[in-house]
């Protein structure tokens, strides 16, 4: 006998399992909150003038740079050369700035130890020759606050009018499934955000739950489809709702995926060739895709079974009511 | 479709992609002087502080990036600044701070100590909630603020803004805002009339209720909304206009930033068009009104130098090759649509064509739609054309499959393609129509960077729903044309049935 995938009789069990992590997301989010990417940040500034002092001489400059700071068991995280820029013109004055940033991690010492070494080396080096300026300096981000809530009402907002057209589309149960669903993965992509400590900034965690519920809604949608089309089989006439969608969730993984796995390779691909900053949003973007796999497979088809159960009785209840009524009528 | 016909409308709409691409992509030079050159439309359309590249030619500008500058609460000054000025020749002693990353007034900001005062930090935290705000009301994408060095602020704009400039020069004024009107185009020969002076004297605030951006028939105007007192004594004040004409000046922190001829006596509120773009409206709007609004100090602030940052978006250095940001993303889109290519050459045979032409017609037709909306492309336009790619793709996908389940049943291909796009128009339908409208609310009510990726991600949704419920169909029409076994072609199988007998 074949073993059917029963979801509906399931559902205790991935209760618990969200449940579970949301709890330990919750405590864990109390003690010591989300692993924040410390919004600070240290850079090493070289200013020359790239005409009269050091014209194609950037490159050795660059070099004598990277060497002090290796001497000082420094390694920078980015490195960029800042063009100085007449107010008035908005024209090249020929000040350049060489600058270098470094982890916030690294202690104020080693860094003014490493200014310091830097500037006698290129106050002696003639081959540069020149004024060069090396200063130190510590930034510290401020969060512009409106478009983190913003975003996460454009995200809700936008999931739940989509999941009142699969309302629609596709029946009430199936929204209420999806809502579940959305609601769940935005609370477990929280915790997960609080469980395995993965850095962010300090507006993510909000847009990331925002992006999980509309992951949640389009994997959703996927498998609503897939029954849809499933259900017009006669095969499945046969079976009670639990097994039904049991049966058509258990066939849906190609179908699911082709949508899960392209995204899943663009923000990796993107999160692999973005810089340092944009990896930190790109990569943690596959967490909430995975758990909104996690919820259209698992969770969102065991809460339909009973939904489903329920709201089949009801339109059958009421046709055998109109029925009834149009009888009355007719004697 | 026959096969001439087939060939002829294959033929043209490979050229017509040939053409889009060059117009899009390639550079080359004109006129053999090595100076002038055809620049495609990624080359100047606008990019954001992501991504950025040089034109070729003459003029080899550079489009993309970001503009950076530090602000200077007064009293505190850069390194360089202090070192320029000759330490012996101050006459105001100086301490250094943050490792001597700042010099700090030692009078002023330090009350004749070496840390600043309480008046001090207070001041510059009224200072830096002023910045914010005004930053934050531009709702500009890539707006960088970071507090540097403890008490300087350094700010980014991303270059493709066009009055990112203006922007740092109006926000760095700092103090309470004033009304001024003379006769003279000087300012400083103009009499105070808002503030009222003398013993009465009360903030502008009594006067000025705010000041906002309007924009009227894609004209974009400044309000400068009064109360009635205000209003009163700016009618007094230009009472006698009509007959000699006047300036009228409006200063934040005694700086101007907007004056204004006046021929008649004004008694109502001031609508300044002039040439303001709407950024620029925005920027002397929201300079006014935080100045209004906000907390004043006495502390006035200067903005420092000002650079061009270029963009590093993916700028990869290894040793001795490095790859500007722009070249590895058409490196990665490279990668990403050879490996969309093979997939469906492997899995549909020939009719792979249909899909690889329909998707660089789409791609082509996407970054005409970016360059012609008023975005700048950079990461967000980028993720979402990754994404309405995708969904491209696998909406192509999803009609072949269809197909290829009928054609197995043994009926014809046409029949198949006809009955597989009945099957499965509503599965296309319904996730684009979910798409689209997550992405349009969230244009709508988002800001920033998720706003610009969700206005391009709408027009991504749209045309994918329109190329692979038609455009993808008629190519797949056309090029099945060229083959005598157009099940071969598709690779698509019949059922093999067991015979009883």
């Amino acid at each position: 006998m074949t073993k059917r995938f029963l979801p509906g009789k399931l559902l205790p069990v991935w209760i618990a399992v969200s449940a579970v992590l949301i709890v330990v997301g919750v405590v864990l989010f109390s003690l010591i909150g989300f692993n924040y990417a410390s919004p600070e940040k240290k850079t090493v500034e070289i200013g020359y003038d790239a005409v009269v002092y050091i014209a194609e001489k950037e490159d050795k400059l660059a070099e004598e740079c990277e060497k002090v700071f290796s001497e000082n068991g420094l390694s920078f995280t980015d490195k960029r050369t800042d063009r100085e820029l007449d107010v008035g013109y908005v024209s090249e004055t020929g000040n350049y700035k060489l600058v270098y940033t470094f982890s916030s991690a690294v202690k104020d010492e080693t860094i003014g130890n490493a200014v310091k070494s830097l500037q006698q080396a290129l106050d002696a080096n003639s081959e540069l020759g020149g004024d060069i300026s090396v200063t130190a300096h510590t930034l510290a981000g401020e969060q512009f606050h409106e478009a983190s809530w913003r975003t996460a009402v454009a995200l809700g907002v936008a999931a739940i009018v989509a999941l009142v057209y699969v309302g629609f589309r596709f029946g009430w149960g199936s929204a209420i499934a999806g809502l579940v669903a959305c609601v769940n993965d935005a609370l477990v992509t929280l915790s997960l955000f609080a469980i395995v400590r993965i850095p962010v900034y300090a507006y993510a965690p909000v847009l990331f739950a925002g992006i999980a519920a509309v992951f949640s809604v389009i994997m959703w949608l996927a498998q609503c489809m897939k029954m849809r089309e499933n259900f017009k089989d006669p095969a499945y006439a046969s079976l009670t709702v639990q097994e039904a969608v049991g049966t058509s969730v258990a066939g849906s993984w190609k179908f699911a995926l082709c949508f899960a796995v392209p995204i899943a390779v663009v923000f990796a691909v993107l999160g692999v060739i973005a810089s340092n900053g944009l990896r930190l949003f790109l990569l943690p973007v596959l967490l909430p895709l995975a758990v909104s796999v996690y919820s259209s497979f698992l969770l969102a088809p065991a809460v339909l079974v009973p939904l489903k159960s329920k709201f089949d009785k009801m339109k059958s209840s009421r046709k055998k009511y109109v029925g009834k009524k149009k009888a009355d009528v007719q004697e | 479709m026959g096969k001439i016909k087939s060939a002829i409308v294959l033929t043209l709409i490979t050229l017509v992609i040939a053409v889009l691409c060059v117009v899009c992509f390639v550079p080359f030079p004109l006129g053999g002087d090595g100076i002038h050159y055809f620049n495609p439309i990624i080359n100047w359309a606008d990019k954001s502080a992501d991504l950025g590249g040089y034109q070729f030619g003459e003029e080899a500008e550079y489009l993309g990036g970001s503009y950076s500058v530090v602000f200077y609460p007064e009293g505190v000054i850069s390194a360089k600044e202090y070192r320029d000025s000759g330490e012996a020749e101050e006459e105001t002693e100086y301490v250094p701070y943050a490792g001597g990353s700042v010099y700090l007034d030692k009078e002023k900001v330090c009350g004749g100590g070496t840390e600043p005062t309480e008046e001090f930090k207070a001041a510059f935290n009224a200072q830096l909630k002023c910045l914010k705000e005004r930053f934050a009301r531009l709702r500009a994408t890539d707006t960088v603020l970071e507090v540097r060095d403890g008490y300087t602020v350094s700010a980014t704009l991303p270059a493709s803004l066009d009055a990112s400039v203006a922007a740092f020069l109006y926000y760095s004024y700092m103090g309470d805002v004033a009304v001024l009107y003379g006769t003279s185009s000087d300012a400083s020969t103009a009499s105070q009339i808002i503030p009222e002076t003398g013993s009465k004297q009360k903030p502008a605030s009594d006067y000025i209720k705010g000041a906002s951006m309007r924009t009227n028939l894609g004209t974009a105007f400044v309000e400068v909304d009064f109360t009635e007192a205000g209003l009163n004594l700016l009618s007094g004040a230009t009472s006698g206009a009509a007959e000699s004409a006047g300036y009228l000046f409006v200063q934040v922190g005694g700086e101007t930033v907007i004056n204004l001829s006046v021929s008649e006596q004004i008694s109502d509120n001031l609508y300044i068009s002039g040439s303001y773009t709407s950024d620029a409206a925005k920027i002397v709007a929201n300079t006014i009104d935080t100045a209004l609004h906000l907390e004043n100090t006495d502390f006035g602030m200067e903005m420092g130098e000002l650079y061009r940052v270029n963009a590093n978006f993916g700028a990869l250095s290894l040793g001795s090759f490095s790859v500007s940001a722009l070249n590895l993303v058409y490196i990665a889109c490279g990668v990403l649509i050879l490996a969309m290519a093979v997939f469906f050459l492997i899995r549909y045979g020939l009719l792979g064509f249909a899909n690889i032409l329909t998707y660089l017609l789409f791609f082509e037709i996407m970054v005409l739609i970016y360059w012609a909306l008023p975005v700048a492309i950079g990461a967000g336009t980028l993720a979402a054309l990754a994404i309405s790619s995708v969904l491209l793709c696998v909406s192509n996908a999803i009609s072949y499959e269809a197909a290829r389940k009928e054609y197995a049943l043994g009926k014809t291909i046409t029949s198949s393609v006809k009955t597989g796009y009945k099957k499965c128009f509503w599965h296309i339908f319904d996730l684009h129509v979910v798409l689209f409208i997550v992405a349009l609310l969230t244009y709508l009510i988002a800001v920033t960077e998720l706003s610009l990726f969700a206005l391009a991600l709408t027009f991504g949704v749209a045309l994918s729903g329109i190329f692979s419920l038609l455009v993808n169909r008629f190519l797949w029409y056309v090029t099945m044309g060229l083959s005598k076994n157009p099940g071969k072609f598709c690779h698509f199988k019949r059922e093999e049935v067991e015979d009883d007998d």
